[in-house]
């Protein structure tokens, strides 16, 4: 996990080591319990279907009498794989087993029994439909909720753009922004939703929440549609979003304190250049900030990227119109090249032009995405990597310096994912 | 060597740039022009007109302008909407809502509890509404497990009623204006709880014919049309692009009143009824009229909001069928109406009476502005108004058999639904359903290349507030893309 290394970090560093060390202290001294715990967690982990079995067998019991000779069937018509259709037969058959009931041949049995694993729109339902010799068939029902799909990391694979899975939501929140944040503990990722801020840390293999800190509301600023935000650590935590910035105060406890506030966004990872947002919306007004935007206002844009020409900074801005335009602190000019999706972002690495240009691709909301990386040479954009795919629509693309955070909604699982994207250019 | 590469990757690169569309951000602004085959009179989701192929688009707009105080997401779990928490006692007998703050209605005044519980009173419910602190309190004699699904219904919307008569809403879009039959313009809510929609505006043509819907898509003219579930297929194969959700609309036969004087008479319509439902053959309707769009119908409820539908599979089943033709003793011609310029509903009373023929029955469809029709049945489409259930079975009660809702109002969970549904199914010998269920119909619509982010819901209700419209040079769609929602 790449730590981010500027010398302004260190100081919230120390603030969070602090903190650290006062949320370690209470978790160190039942290790020895919880360690005996996980030891003996396989000896009790229980298949999820036991619960759902157990109550359907309770069911069929109460229809055909506990200790019947039964037979069984089970078919699936729901979206339960081959695999977990025969862990819910082996479960619900052990369930049965439980209360007495014995499988035999049919010229043997005083009832059969077949269970049907169906599904509806809020989730599982499994259907026992009894039939004993001299009574009217029966039916039980269970509704099972679904399960939700295991996380699957991801690890990209020379000049090779690298995306590495930094975290992916448990639930559909969206993610604003997320950046690596190692702390004394071990590796660490600072994340941004709509209403909260937080810092996740991997100790002994599993994550666990540092903080999490609520986000106040706005009352002034409108919700948007397709809301943005972004991080910035310096000495402290700063999070900007429509309408607001968040600052993170550590006295008497760490918090983050919001003010409604118009102040404009900083671009790139430095602050030569600034934006303001406009926060009922999810673009940039054009009206620009900072040392290098000398009062000038450009066409809105969605996003910025830094590059350098002739030594001197230059920003590509991927207008609200679809175009890219070049704006170099004393005029702004479209640029003859385009066709990019509307994040675009740059990472200092330097080889080759020492900036390159990390543009995703145009699409659609509910389509698979990718970004690739790009160098401006002669104002005409040279693609310097293979693309590479993200599951959904990249929805922030954010750069930390030699990094870049880019942020996915998987078009599968509806969940958000945000990863680290950086350029290995060989060296 | 690594230099080598990375300039030969540069350069073949190139090529790579010519990436085909535009941006993928949402954009804000434009009109969206819709057309739709229903006249529409009135806006009021509380008098949708019932049981026409109107019925769904008429929610699709009320669901525009209006909120409810929850809503279902796509897995039917209760969300978030005007209330943001809610609470209810052990017997479910009362609810407690708390309302979310800062939600202004379209005129710009401030929601109330006040006026959300006057506009609860609207409803024909056996609720009492009360305001309680900064929410409302539903309370009812009956318990109501079900509440919240029912809540989510359009047709539960929180409906403000102007001084003037005008009905207000807080919804993503508030009407500019209104004509009835003819023309609805929506305008974007600027302060819309949810986040101002992307779009301008919304302009639906209202009353236009399936074919005018097609030859102005193909125009340029509108940017959404509907498409007869009988014409996806012909669509797709054009490579034009079409957004199908799942099944959400039952088609089927009614009888809405009996002719009987007394029991024996009943019970003979009854097994007319039964000879009816087990002689028409779905499989060959869903095949051959619908190009396999949707799904042949045995239940109330499809399988994808029961789970159980497939346990109701009795027909075709001619021998049963004549058998209970015979057993009725029927020997007049049993008359269906269907919905004059529904070309699909044509297609199936037709269909119907063929298969019907087949059993021994005479039957004969009409349309039901014919003159001096008197009919037995009435060839319906019933939006399933709910991924719930309970809710969906709500809505077909409320219009099909109303002396059942009671029954419905009990029935929370699925067992007790199935059991419901048994007892009106036919094919599985129920006892006297007045519905024989023909067929599931999809939603499905014409987009032109302008439209992006038409997310379609299962159900087919319309989310335009997600939706925005590209600038004249943008990208816009890949032809004969399917947006699906099965």
């Amino acid at each position: 996990m790449p730590a981010l290394v500027t010398a302004a970090d260190e100081k919230t560093r120390d603030m969070i080591r602090v903190h650290t060390r006062m949320m370690r202290m209470p978790r160190l001294i039942p290790v020895f319990g919880w360690l005996a715990m996980i030891l003996a967690l396989p000896a009790f982990a229980a298949s999820p279907w036991t619960e759902p079995s157990a109550t359907l067998a309770e069911r069929v019991a109460d229809k055909v009498g506990a200790g019947s000779a039964i037979t069984f069937t089970l078919r699936n018509v729901s979206s339960l794989g081959a695999s977990e259709v025969a862990g819910v037969r082996e479960e619900i058959l052990k369930q049965l087993q439980a209360r007495g009931m014995t499988v035999v041949p049919e010229s043997r049995a005083e009832a059969e029994v077949a269970i049907t694993l169906s599904e509806n729109a809020a989730g599982y339902l499994w259907i026992g439909e009894t039939r004993l010799a001299h009574s009217s068939p029966g039916v039980v029902m269970v509704r099972v909720p679904r399960n939700q799909p295991a996380v699957t990391a991801y690890s990209g694979p020379s000049v090779v753009l690298r995306k590495k899975l930094l975290w992916s939501q448990p639930d559909g929140e969206q993610i604003l922004d997320a950046a690596p944040f190692n702390v004394v503990a071990g590796p660490g990722v600072l994340l941004l939703t709509p209403s909260r801020f937080a810092l996740y840390v991997l100790y002994s293999g599993k994550w666990q929440d540092e903080f999490s800190l609520p986000l106040p509301a706005s009352r002034a600023a409108p919700v948007s549609r397709d809301p943005r935000g972004r991080i910035t650590v310096g000495r402290g935590f700063s999070v900007y979003l429509p309408g607001r910035r968040c600052s993170s105060v550590n006295q008497p406890q760490l918090r983050m304190d919001c003010v409604e506030s118009d102040d404009p966004w900083p671009l790139g990872s430095g602050e030569t250049l600034q934006a303001f947002y406009a926060p009922a919306r999810n673009f940039f007004n054009g009206t620009l900030a900072g040392p290098l935007a000398g009062g000038k206002t450009v066409s809105p844009f969605f996003s910025a990227a830094r590059v350098q020409e002739n030594g001197t900074e230059l920003w590509l801005l991927a207008g609200i119109d679809g175009r890219i335009r070049f704006f170099n602190g004393v005029n702004d000019t479209a640029a003859s090249f385009g066709n990019w999706g509307s994040d675009i972002t740059s990472v200092k690495t330097g080889c080759g032009a020492g900036w390159q240009v990390l543009a995703t691709r145009p699409g659609g909301s509910a389509e698979t995405d990718a970004a690739q990386a790009f160098e401006i040479v002669g104002r005409q954009a040279i693609a310097v990597s293979d693309p590479v795919d993200f599951p959904g629509p990249v929805t922030a693309l954010w750069s930390r310096d030699n990094e870049a955070t880019a942020v996915a909604r998987n078009v599968k699982t509806g969940r958000y994912e945000a990863y680290s994207l950086s350029l290995d250019c060989g060296h | 060597m690594r230099r080598i590469l990375y300039h030969w990757i540069a350069a073949t690169s190139l090529l790579l740039t010519l990436w085909a569309h535009a941006a993928t951000r949402s954009q804000y602004g434009g009109t969206l022009r819709v057309a739709v085959s229903a006249p529409l009179d009135s806006l009021d989701p509380a008098a949708l007109p019932a049981l026409s192929r109107s019925e769904a688009a008429s929610e699709h707009v009320a669901g525009l302008i209006f909120d409810t105080l929850v809503r279902l997401d796509e897995n039917a779990h209760p969300q978030p909407q005007l209330a943001h928490t809610w609470r209810h006692s052990d017997d479910y007998k009362r609810w407690q809502f708390w309302l979310r703050p800062g939600i202004r209605i379209h005129d710009g005044t401030p929601l109330t509890p006040a006026l959300v519980a006057a506009a609860m009173r609207r409803h024909p419910e056996s609720w009492r509404v009360d305001v309680l602190g900064e929410g409302i309190v539903i309370e009812s004699d009956g318990a109501m497990p079900g509440l919240l699904a029912d809540l989510a219904r359009v047709r539960n919307s929180i409906v403000i009623a102007a001084g003037d008569g005008q009905l207000l809403g807080t919804g993503p879009f508030r009407v500019a204006e209104f004509q009835p039959g003819r023309r609805v313009v929506l305008q974007a809510n600027e302060d819309y709880w949810g986040g101002r929609p992307f779009l301008d505006a919304v302009e639906i043509a209202l009353g236009q014919s399936l074919r005018d819907q097609a030859t102005n898509l193909q125009l340029g003219r509108v940017d959404v049309i509907e498409i007869g579930p009988d014409q996806v297929r012909h669509a797709l194969d054009d490579r034009r692009r079409v957004a199908v959700s799942s099944p959400s609309e039952l088609m089927g036969l009614w009888f809405p009143r009996s002719k009987a004087t007394d029991a024996a008479g009943r019970a003979r319509e009854t097994r007319l009824r039964e000879a009816l439902w087990l002689s028409i053959d779905r499989a060959a309707i869903h095949n051959f009229l619908l190009q396999r769009q949707g799904e042949p119908a045995e239940s109330l409820l499809p399988q994808w909001i029961s789970g159980f539908a497939f346990s109701f599979t009795a027909g075709p089943n001619l021998k049963r069928a004549r058998q209970a033709r015979a057993e009725s003793g029927w020997a007049t011609p049993l008359t269906i109406a269907y919905e004059p310029n529904d070309a699909l509903a044509r297609a199936v009373a037709e269909r119907v009476a063929v298969n019907a023929r087949d059993a021994g029955l005479n039957v004969q469809a009409h349309a039901l502005n014919t003159r001096g029709l008197v009919y037995d049945a009435v060839l319906f489409r019933a939006p399933l108004q709910s991924a719930d259930p309970q809710a969906a079975l709500m809505g077909l009660a409320t219009a099909l058999f109303p002396d059942d809702l009671p029954k419905v109002r009990a029935a929370a969970e699925p067992l007790d639904q199935f059991v419901f549904e048994r007892t009106l199914n036919l094919g599985a010998a129920g006892v006297a359903g007045p519905v024989v269920p023909i067929v599931y119909l999809p939603q499905a619509f014409g987009l032109s290349a302008r439209v992006n982010n038409w997310n379609q819901p299962r159900d087919g209700s319309w989310r335009l507030a997600d939706s925005w419209i590209s600038a004249p040079q943008g990208k816009t769609g890949t032809a004969g893309d399917s947006i699906g929602a099965r």
